[in-house]
C-alpha cells in the first residue's frame, strides 16, 4: 500500500468517523434546533422615520425582506437517486400474442399481421414507467433496457440532477437531467441520459400569479405530471395513463391563477408534439411536421371545508412522428385532487384518438401509431398513517387499441395492441427522514373483455435519496 | 404578551431577593478572599446592621404587598366602584441592586425605565384606527422605547393542515417562539425578514420543535419552504406597551411615559404606520388611517419562486 493510498484511506476513515455520529444524530431524535441573537435595536418600524408628528406609512412596495436574501441571484443544485428491487411474474412482459387456432379475437387477425393482447406498460417497476421486460415481439426492435426475462433484480432506476437558478428577480431557469444505467445490446451502450426539463419561467407583474414557460417543460394535460418524478410520487409506479400525460414537450406555456385565493387556474401550451412518453423508444423532441400541438387545462378549487380541485384538460395536434399535420391526435379528460383529513385522493379519466397511418403511408422512420383510447382512468388514495408510515391504494382501467399501418387499407396492417386491462395497486411508504424514503408496491394486473389472463403482476420497491 | 396575574410589587420583591442573593454571594466571595485576615468586631457589627436593614425592607415590602392584595380583593368584590388605582399604596424606595435583578422588569415598569425624558407617571394614549377591513388583529404599540428584553417569555406557532396557527402574533423582543409541526407531512419553516432571518430546516410531526428567539423589533414574516401558501406574520415589539385594537377601531394604551413618543400601529393585512405624539400628564389622543396591504408573493428560502402549481 503506497503512502498516498494510505493517506487517502486514513482521510476517508477520519471523515467516516466524523460523519457517522452526525448521521446517527439526524436519524435519532435530534435536539430541537434553536437560533438566538440579542443585537436588536429598539424600533420596530425604523424604516418609517419621517418628519415629527407626521403620519408616515410604508411606501408601496416597501419590504421588510432582508436585502441580502432578496438581492442575490440564487442557484440551487439538487436531485435524487432512486434505487429499486423488483420481482416480476411470468416473463416480465405485459402482453401475449393472439395467435393459433384459439385466437381470442379472430376478426382482428383478418386486418392485422400481428395481434397482441394486454398492456405493454402494465408491469411497470419504477417511476419512469419502465417495465420488467418488453418481451420479444416479432417484427420490431425496441430499446429493452431492463430485459429481465422475468427474473427478480436490483436496479438503479434513476439518478437525477436538477439545477435551478434565478436569472432575474422574476425569472427562473430550471434544468433536470436523468441518468439511468441500462443493459446494452448488440455492442450498443444501454445507459440512458436524458434532459427531462430545460425551461425558463417568467413571472411578470407584481402579483406573480401568471407564469410563462419556454423550453422543455411539464405538460398541462391532467394532473399526474406534478408527481411524475420518484422524488415527488407518493408511490412508485405511474398510472396506465401516464404515457399520455407526463411527457415533457418543447414549446411555450402560460399558467395563470385567477379569482380569490387563486381558485381558478388556467393553463395553455403550444408545443412540438404531444405530452406522450414511452420508455421503449426515444422521445419525439422535434417535430417532423409543420403543425404544433395545443393543450390546455382549467381547474377550480371548490370552497369546501376540505381541499377539492376539479379540472378539465385537453390536447390537439399533429401525430407524433408524422410527416404532415393532416391527422390529429387528441385527448380530453377530467381530473380531481382532494385532501380529506390526512388522505390525498387523486383521480383522472381520459379519452383520446389518432388515425395513425389510416389512408396514407409514411416512411419507416416516421410512422405514427393509431390510437383509440376508449377510456382510461384511475383513482388513488394516499394516506400517511403516521408521519413516518403511509399506505396507498390505486384502482385503474384502460381500454385502448393501438395499431401500426392502415387498418382500413386493402392489405392487412402491421400490428395491433388490444388492451382491456385493469390494475389494482397497493403500496407502503416509509419516510426515514427528509432525505430518505423507502417505498414498496404490488401491482395486480388483470384483463377483461375477452382478453385472456396474463402473468404480469409485479412487486417492486424503491429507495429514494434526495440530495 | 401582558401578564395580568403578575403584580409589579411581587416582581419587585423578587428583584430585591435576587439582589440580596447576589450581594450575599459577593460578600461570601469577599469573605473567602479575606479568609486569611482576622474578622474584627467592627466587621460583625457592619454585617449585622446590613442584615437588619435588609430584613426591615423585606418586612416593609411584604406589608405593602399585603395592603395591595387586600385592596385588590376589595376592588374585585365591589366591582371597582369607588376605588381608583391611585389609592394603591406605593412601593417603598428600594436600595440600588446591581446585577441580574436589575433586568427583571414588570410590565409597565419597562416604560418607566425607558428614557430620560419619561417625566412623571405614565399616561393613557387613546385613539382610533380608520381602515377598511378586519381590525381584530391590529395592534398599537409604543415604538422606539428602550426596555429590557422579554427573556424567558415563550410562545408557539404550530403548523396544522398546511397552515400556521396562529397566522399572526405579537411578541415582546426577546421572546422565544417555537414552531411545532402537527401535520403528517414535512414542513420547513423559514423567514427572510430583516429583523431575524432564519431557516429551521425540514422536520415533521413528533420531531422536537425548533425555536427561535426574536430579539429585534420589527415584522417577521414566516413561510414554509415546501408549501407556498403557508405564511404567518409576527410583530416583535420593543416593550410591553402595546394593546390590541377593538373591533370598532378604538384603543387605549396605558402607562405610556410622558414625553415625545412614537405610537405605531400594525396589522397583518395593513401597511404599518407611525406617528410622533407628545404624551402629557393628561395623556394623548391619536388617529390613524390605515391602508390595506396586498399580499405579495414570496419566494422560497433559496430566493426562487415556488412551483407555480403549488
Amino acid at each position: 500500500m503506497g503512502p498516498c493510498r494510505f493517506r487517502a484511506l486514513a482521510c476517508a476513515g477520519a471523515i467516516a468517523c466524523l460523519a457517522a455520529p452526525a448521521g446517527a444524530q439526524e436519524l435519532q431524535a435530534a435536539p430541537a434546533p434553536e437560533t438566538d441573537d440579542d443585537k436588536g435595536g429598539d424600533e420596530a418600524f425604523a424604516d418609517l422615520a419621517g418628519p415629527g408628528g407626521q403620519v408616515v406609512t410604508v411606501a408601496p412596495g416597501g419590504s421588510q425582506v432582508a436585502p441580502a436574501v432578496a438581492a442575490k441571484m440564487p442557484f440551487v443544485l439538487g436531485g435524487y437517486a432512486d434505487i429499486g428491487f423488483f420481482v416480476p411474474s411470468g416473463n416480465g412482459a405485459g402482453w401475449v400474442q393472439d395467435t393459433g387456432a384459439k385466437r381470442a379475437f379472430p376478426g382482428e387477425a383478418d386486418r392485422f399481421g400481428w395481434v397482441f393482447l394486454g398492456d405493454i406498460l402494465a408491469p411497470a417497476i419504477n417511476s419512469r414507467g419502465e417495465v420488467a421486460d418488453l418481451g420479444d415481439a416479432p417484427g420490431v426492435q425496441r430499446f429493452d433496457g431492463i430485459d429481465s426475462n422475468g427474473a427478480a433484480g436490483f436496479l438503479v432506476n434513476e439518478a437525477n440532477l436538477t439545477a435551478t437558478a434565478g436569472v432575474a428577480d422574476n425569472v427562473v431557469a430550471t434544468t433536470s437531467v436523468n441518468f439511468a444505467p441500462r443493459s446494452g445490446a448488440h455492442f450498443a451502450a444501454g445507459d440512458v441520459f436524458d434532459v427531462d426539463l430545460a425551461q425558463i419561467e417568467w413571472l411578470p407583474g407584481v402579483n406573480q400569479r401568471t407564469s410563462i414557460f419556454v423550453g422543455k417543460m411539464e405538460s398541462v394535460l391532467g394532473i399526474e405530471y406534478r408527481e411524475r418524478k420518484a422524488r415527488d410520487r407518493f408511490g412508485i409506479t405511474p398510472s396506465l395513463l401516464a404515457r399520455y400525460t407526463t411527457g415533457t414537450p418543447i414549446g411555450i406555456k402560460v399558467r395563470s391563477k385567477l379569482g380569490p385565493d387563486d381558485r381558478l387556474v388556467l393553463a395553455g401550451a403550444v408545443t412540438n408534439g404531444s405530452s406522450g412518453t414511452e420508455m421503449f423508444h426515444f422521445y419525439d423532441e422535434v417535430d417532423s411536421n409543420p403543425g404544433k400541438t395545443v393543450s390546455g387545462r382549467a381547474s377550480f378549487r371548490l370552497p369546501l371545508p376540505f381541499d377539492l380541485e376539479l379540472g378539465l384538460s385537453g390536447l390537439l395536434g399533429p401525430q407524433d412522428r408524422a410527416l404532415d399535420s393532416r391527422n390529429p391526435i387528441w385527448f380530453f379528460g377530467v381530473d380531481l385532487l382532494a385532501r380529506v383529513g390526512w388522505i390525498d385522493i387523486k383521480g383522472q379519466y381520459l379519452v383520446g384518438g389518432a388515425r395513425g397511418e389510416t389512408d396514407r403511408r409514411y416512411d419507416e422512420r416516421h410512422r405514427p401509431y393509431g390510437l383509440d383510447l376508449n377510456g382510461g382512468g384511475y383513482l388513488e388514495a394516499d394516506w400517511m398513517l403516521t408521519p413516518m408510515f403511509g399506505v396507498l391504494g390505486r384502482a385503474e382501467v384502460r381500454d385502448a387499441r393501438v395499431w401500426l399501418g392502415d387498418e382500413k387499407g386493402p392489405e392487412r396492417a402491421d400490428r395491433l395492441y388490444l388492451t382491456k386491462s385493469w390494475r389494482g395497486t397497493v403500496g407502503v411508504r416509509v419516510v426515514w427522514n427528509a432525505h430518505m424514503t423507502l417505498k414498496a408496491e404490488y401491482l395486480r394486473n388483470g384483463e377483461y373483455g375477452g382478453v385472456p389472463g396474463i402473468a404480469n403482476d409485479v412487486f417492486t420497491s424503491s429507495l429514494v435519496w434526495v440530495y | 404578551m401582558r401578564g395580568p396575574g403578575r403584580s409589579p410589587s411581587l416582581l419587585a420583591v423578587v428583584a430585591v431577593t435576587l439582589g440580596l442573593a447576589v450581594a450575599g454571594g459577593r460578600a461570601w466571595a469577599q469573605a473567602g478572599a479575606a479568609a486569611s485576615a482576622p474578622v474584627t468586631a467592627a466587621d460583625l457589627a457592619r454585617v449585622e446592621r446590613e442584615l437588619r436593614d435588609q430584613r426591615a425592607i423585606i418586612m416593609q415590602m411584604l406589608k405593602v404587598e399585603q395592603e395591595r392584595y387586600d385592596l385588590l380583593l376589595k376592588l374585585i368584590t365591589s366591582g371597582g366602584q369607588g376605588t381608583t388605582a391611585a389609592q394603591l399604596p406605593a412601593l417603598p424606595a428600594l436600595p440600588a441592586v446591581p446585577g441580574p435583578a436589575a433586568s427583571v422588569a414588570a410590565p409597565g415598569a419597562a416604560a418607566a425605565a425607558a428614557g430620560a425624558d419619561s417625566a412623571g407617571p405614565g399616561a393613557t394614549v387613546t385613539g382610533k384606527i380608520i381602515g377598511h377591513g378586519d381590525l381584530t388583529n391590529v395592534y398599537v404599540f409604543v415604538d422606539g422605547l428602550k426596555a429590557p428584553r422579554g427573556h424567558g417569555k415563550a410562545m408557539e406557532i404550530g403548523q396544522k393542515d398546511k397552515q400556521f396557527v396562529p397566522q399572526s402574533a405579537v411578541v415582546v423582543a426577546g421572546t422565544r417562539v417555537s414552531f411545532p409541526n402537527y401535520d403528517a407531512m414535512y414542513h420547513n419553516v423559514f423567514s427572510p425578514s430583516r429583523p431575524k432571518p432564519f431557516d429551521l430546516g425540514t422536520y415533521r410531526q413528533g420531531d422536537p420543535p425548533p425555536s427561535v428567539v426574536l430579539s429585534t423589533p420589527g415584522v417577521v414574516e414566516v413561510f414554509c419552504n415546501i408549501h407556498a401558501k403557508m405564511s404567518a406574520k409576527i410583530l416583535v415589539v420593543p416593550n410591553q406597551l402595546y394593546a390590541r385594537v377593538r373591533a370598532d377601531g378604538t384603543f387605549h394604551l396605558e402607562r405610556v411615559p410622558q414625553g415625545k413618543r412614537k405610537i405605531a400601529v400594525w396589522g397583518p393585512d395593513f401597511k404599518p404606520a407611525r406617528q410622533d405624539v407628545e404624551v402629557t400628564a393628561s395623556g394623548a389622543e391619536v388617529t390613524f388611517s390605515l391602508d390595506g396591504d396586498t399580499a405579495r408573493p414570496h419566494k422560497n428560502k433559496s430566493g426562487l419562486p415556488y412551483k407555480s402549481y403549488e
